[in-house]
């Protein structure tokens, strides 16, 4: 299989050398940097601060840093192309409302807050623009991505408003989701070797139930009409879980700005 | 005895190696070790300049002044020695300067620091430097009558070295400016007193340099009886070298006649410069105030006795005779092919069958018909100013239509080319007429074999009275339409029917036939081209290719190229002087390293020719540097205009021959720093909208800068180029972005096309 894959590579870079000269910087075609995104949390916590609309913590109100970081794995693809393989890893805050079985008159309901981790790999392509100067590796550029991020929350508060001993859930914190992403940058070669990167990243998460839940709020399960006819609360609340984690996701990463260093090996 | 034996020796030897072959002309070229100032970095001499000047007691503001000057009169000056105008060790410059030291040999400070440069200029002038640089045009030298007369020019040019009056001029210039500034900032007369201010001073130091160098001229043995005669040279500067008829059978031979209506048989009066005119808005005093003056003088002077030459005769002759000769090629670089052609002629009177002046004539007239058959082209109409003689081929360029210009150049051309099989230049230009001619002939047949005979010629004889009456009665009734119709009509059956067919009338032979159909064929596929490029496929097939070469890059297959003369230009908006020499000439250095750098990576085998980079024992390769680039600037100039042969052709030839490849880059690098606008708009928008802050902060702080990026490889064997690169980028030109750009650029001439 390896074999095969290694085979199909080559002939696909092979075949790029005969269709077009592609110059790279002075001939190198590959480049590796490291990337740092972030962006003031406009909307929702932060792994360190709650952020401006939790109502959970005492640092409430406090505006936090989204963020997050990886690296990339560049490929000069043609004069003004890049293919460029993007690793990230992303830590934040989340809120979830959680649901346990009824005492008195009504359902118990537990305010969580969850460290939500993510790492991201992504594809993308990345196409520099040559009135500006660009010859790939440099120069101004924009560029696409696909990305998949494996989120994973980690419960480190709970609380409830009245008096109720509180019962661990059995949720399953995990999450996938896709996104895509559209970037304008500029890469700086400042040294023969070294890479600058500053550029500004815009993503879609490709989460109808995310979308759903920041547009109209919606995509939460409520026991007391559970629509969604889940048997266990753990399965209802593990449905808000992934509703909330991609909606958290979304609006982590929909706008940052970012700056990377990075080498021409 | 034995001295004055050696000393003819070595003048003799000295003129036999220098005396021109006439029949055989070959333009001027440098020889010899390269002067030092034509190839000691200018920031070097600033710097020695800069040294000099600590030393002195001066006011901050005159300091600075000075500084001013120093470095715009070493890089001003530098960039006209190393731009190929100038010439050293050749016969002209050595002969100045030999005239030269005649007028400062009592002086020997002045003796070693003036140095005389003959320029290939047309125009009258010579100027000097304070650093002691004097330069003659050959414009000038072709119209002097004797030594005596250069020698006073020389003198009056060494008097404002000796009296440094080009750093006065400046410094006068520079006070001028700012009590100006100081009066009104505001005032709309402002500018015109501060020129009329500099104006006047400028007089002034003229007016000294014709005394000082009359008085310098009178301390030798030159006579100073025709020293008058000098101003009538300035006063006639604008008119060609001689004044002799020019006849239409130049270019008449055999049955081929000129056709009437481009010939001029009266000419304009020649009014010369007038003497006493308002010399207000000039920086020289006008010719009458300045002619008096050495009247003046040299009455007083009383000296009756002198000679018109103290060098030689026969170098004097010599040496107006190779500047007169240059005149012609020279005129053609600076495509006035009217006054190239009467240049010529005027010299062809005395060497008749001159290769060198024919193929200058031939090439005149290829010019001027490759302008005329191109429909892009308009040129100005300037023979209703031109006097005297000269006019009658100013007229005739200027009034012939493309289809005649075309057989003119062809017939010339084609004529010489027969008398001369052995010239390729000639045979180039007689081909691609040939091929031009396709626009204006479509058969042989057009040409007549036989001249028709003109006294078979239908003469109808002139209206009798009574014939006349009733037309002229008809006349009176016709309306103003018929009228202008009839007036028309009457002026084209004056004019004799077609003698273009008469050109080759007993010239058809097998070799123009088949050149002829060579020419058809050419043509026909040039046009066939063209109109595929016009039609929809072609238009999509350019844009595909346009593309195609933007995405892919261009993949021009060339082994071996020859860069020349790599150009760096810094500008700097902000700054009162624009242009910043020192980082570019140190940018141009950067510019060869980056070039040496980044040429191996790459495998193209890559030679650069630059000024620069020369050795004094390099002529050789400056010489092929001031001919490449006269080359170029031709190319340039006709833009589109497909000029297969260039002016010095054969030269171009070598040059390629020996660097073994017709591949020739001309590459350079124009940065701009422009001056940030802006930068509160952003802030203030950042302010109000916080996330946009560190936005607004890059934009307000980002400096702005434009570059332009060009590389142009050039076949010099068919003249054909393509353009590699011409970007202009917004960015710094760091050092990263010219090696990315110059190694994609030698890729790209590298590459072969992919088959596919």
């Amino acid at each position: 299989m390896i074999r095969t894959l290694l085979t199909l590579l080559l002939l696909a870079s092979g075949s790029t050398v005969l269709l077009c000269q592609v110059p790279g910087y002075l001939g190198k075609r590959l480049t590796l940097q490291g990337e740092f995104h972030s962006f003031p949390a406009l909307e929702g916590p932060t792994a360190d601060k709650r952020g401006l609309d939790t109502n959970t913590g005492d640092e409430g109100g406090q505006l936090g840093l989204n963020w997050s970081a990886g690296a990339r794995l560049g490929y000069v693809t043609s004069r003004f192309g890049q293919t460029v393989l993007s690793f990230d890893y992303l830590k934040t805050g989340m809120n979830q409302v959680a649901y346990g079985p009824p005492i008195n008159s009504g359902y118990s309901s537990y305010e969580l807050f969850y460290h939500l981790t993510g790492l991201t790999i992504g594809i993308g392509t990345r196409k520099f623009i040559s009135s500006k100067g660009g010859l790939a590796p440099m120069g101004l550029y924009r560029g696409y991505s696909l990305s998949a991020t494996f989120l994973k929350g980690k419960l480190v508060e709970k609380y409830t408003p009245s008096n109720i001993p509180l019962i661990l859930l059995d949720t399953t914190p995990k999450h996938t989701v896709l996104s895509l992403g559209y970037n304008v940058g500029s890469n700086f070669i400042v040294k023969d070797r070294f890479l600058l990167n500053l550029g500004v990243k815009f993503n879609l998460a490709l989460s109808p139930r995310a979308l759903r839940y920041v547009f109209v709020e919606e995509g939460l399960w409520d026991p007391s009409s559970n629509e969604q006819g889940f048997s266990t609360f753990d399965e209802g609340n593990t449905y808000s879980f992934k509703t909330l984690a991609a909606a958290r996701y979304a609006l982590h990463s929909v706008f940052m700005i970012y700056f990377g260093v990075g080498l021409i090996p | 005895m034995k001295k004055i034996l050696l000393s003819a020796f070595v003048a003799l030897t000295c003129f036999a190696g220098q005396a021109q072959d006439f029949d055989r002309y070959e333009p001027l070229v440098c020889s010899g070790k390269i002067p030092g100032e034509f190839i000691t970095a200018s920031t070097q001499k600033y710097k020695a300049d800069l040294k000099n000047l600590k030393g002195k007691e001066l006011r901050e503001r005159d300091k600075k002044d000075r500084k001013r000057f120093a470095l715009e009169s070493n890089f001003v000056l530098d960039n006209l020695l190393q731009s190929g105008l100038v010439l050293f060790n050749d016969p002209v410059s050595n002969y100045l300067n030999e005239v030269a030291t005649k007028l400062v040999e009592t002086d020997k400070s002045l003796k070693k620091k003036v140095q005389v440069y003959a320029m290939r200029s047309p125009t009258v002038n010579a100027f000097a430097t304070d650093r002691g640089t004097v330069f003659v045009s050959l414009g000038l030298l072709a119209q002097l009558e004797n030594e005596a007369q250069l020698a006073f020019v020389l003198s009056h040019e060494i008097t404002h070295v000796q009296e440094g009056h080009t750093i006065d001029l400046f410094l006068k210039a520079k006070k001028i400016e700012r009590s100006s500034e100081r009066k009104s900032v505001l005032s709309e007369s402002a500018f015109d007193e501060q020129l009329l201010a500099k104006n006047r001073y400028s007089k002034a130091l003229e007016t000294e340099a014709d005394q000082k160098g009359i008085e310098r001229f009178l301390l030798t043995e030159y006579s100073t009886a025709t020293l008058n005669t000098v101003f009538d040279v300035l006063k006639y500067a604008y008119l060609p070298f001689d004044e002799v008829r020019f006849e239409r059978s130049f270019f008449e031979s055999g049955d081929y006649r000129l056709p009437e209506y481009a010939w001029l048989e009266n000419v304009k009066a020649i009014k010369g410069e007038e003497e006493a005119e308002d010399d207000k808005e000039s920086t020289h005093p006008n010719i009458a105030a300045r002619r008096k003056a050495l009247v003046d003088l040299l009455e007083k002077a009383k000296k009756s006795t002198g000679k018109n030459y103290l060098v030689s005769e026969e170098r004097f002759e010599n040496v107006r005779k190779i500047a007169r000769f240059e005149l012609p090629m020279l005129y053609l670089h600076r495509e006035r092919s009217a006054d190239a052609i009467y240049a010529a002629h005027l010299l062809l009177q005395k060497h008749p069958g001159n290769l060198y002046l024919e193929k200058c004539v031939a090439k005149a007239l290829y010019i001027n018909a490759k302008f005329e058959n191109d429909a892009d082209y308009t040129r100005s109409k300037s023979y209703a100013n031109i006097e005297g003689e000269s006019q009658r081929t100013h007229y005739l360029l200027d009034t012939l239509g493309a289809r005649e210009a075309n057989v003119l150049a062809l017939h010339y051309a084609w004529i010489q080319s027969q008398k001369h099989p052995e010239d390729s230049e000639l045979r180039a230009m007689a081909n691609d007429m040939f091929t031009e001619l396709g626009m204006h002939v479509t058969t042989l047949s057009d040409f007549n074999d036989v001249a028709p005979d003109p006294a078979a010629a239908v003469v109808t004889p002139p209206p009798t009275v009574e014939e006349t009456k009733p037309a002229i009665e008809e006349k009176k009734e016709a309306s103003k339409y018929e009228k202008i119709k009839a007036k028309q009509a009457e002026v084209a059956a004056s004019l004799p029917t077609d003698p273009w067919r008469n050109a080759f009338v007993g010239e058809k032979d097998d070799a123009f036939k088949k050149a002829f159909e060579d020419g058809q064929a050419k043509y026909k596929k040039r046009k066939d081209r063209d109109e595929y490029y016009r039609s929809e496929k072609g238009r999509k097939e350019l844009a595909r290719n346009k593309a195609r070469n933007i995405k892919k890059g261009q993949a021009l297959g060339v082994p071996k190229i020859v860069i020349v003369n790599p150009f760096y230009l810094k500008l700097d908006e902000r700054k009162d002087n624009t242009v910043q020499y020192v980082q570019s000439e140190e940018g141009q250095a950067n510019l060869r390293k980056i070039m040496e750098e980044i040429t191996p990576k790459t495998s193209l085998k890559a030679t650069v020719l630059d000024v620069a980079d020369l050795k004094d024992a390099q002529s050789d390769q400056f010489n092929e540097i001031r001919i490449l680039n006269e080359w170029f600037a031709e190319q340039i100039k006709y833009e589109n205009l497909p000029i297969t042969y260039g002016t010095n052709q054969a030269k171009i030839d070598a040059i390629a021959e020996k660097y073994g490849t017709d591949q020739f880059l001309w590459t350079g690098v124009v940065s701009l720093r422009e001056e940030k606008s802006g930068a509160m708009f952003a802030i203030c928008a950042g302010l109000a909208y916080l996330p946009l802050l560190p936005f607004a902060i890059y934009s307000a702080t980002k400096p702005e800068y434009d570059m332009l990026y060009y590389a142009v490889l050039f076949d010099v064997n068919e003249g054909t180029y393509r353009t590699v690169k011409f970007e202009y980028f917004d960015n710094r030109d760091s050092d990263t972005l010219l090696k990315a750009h110059y190694y994609d650029t030698l890729l790209q001439i590298k590459t072969k096309r992919d088959k596919k």
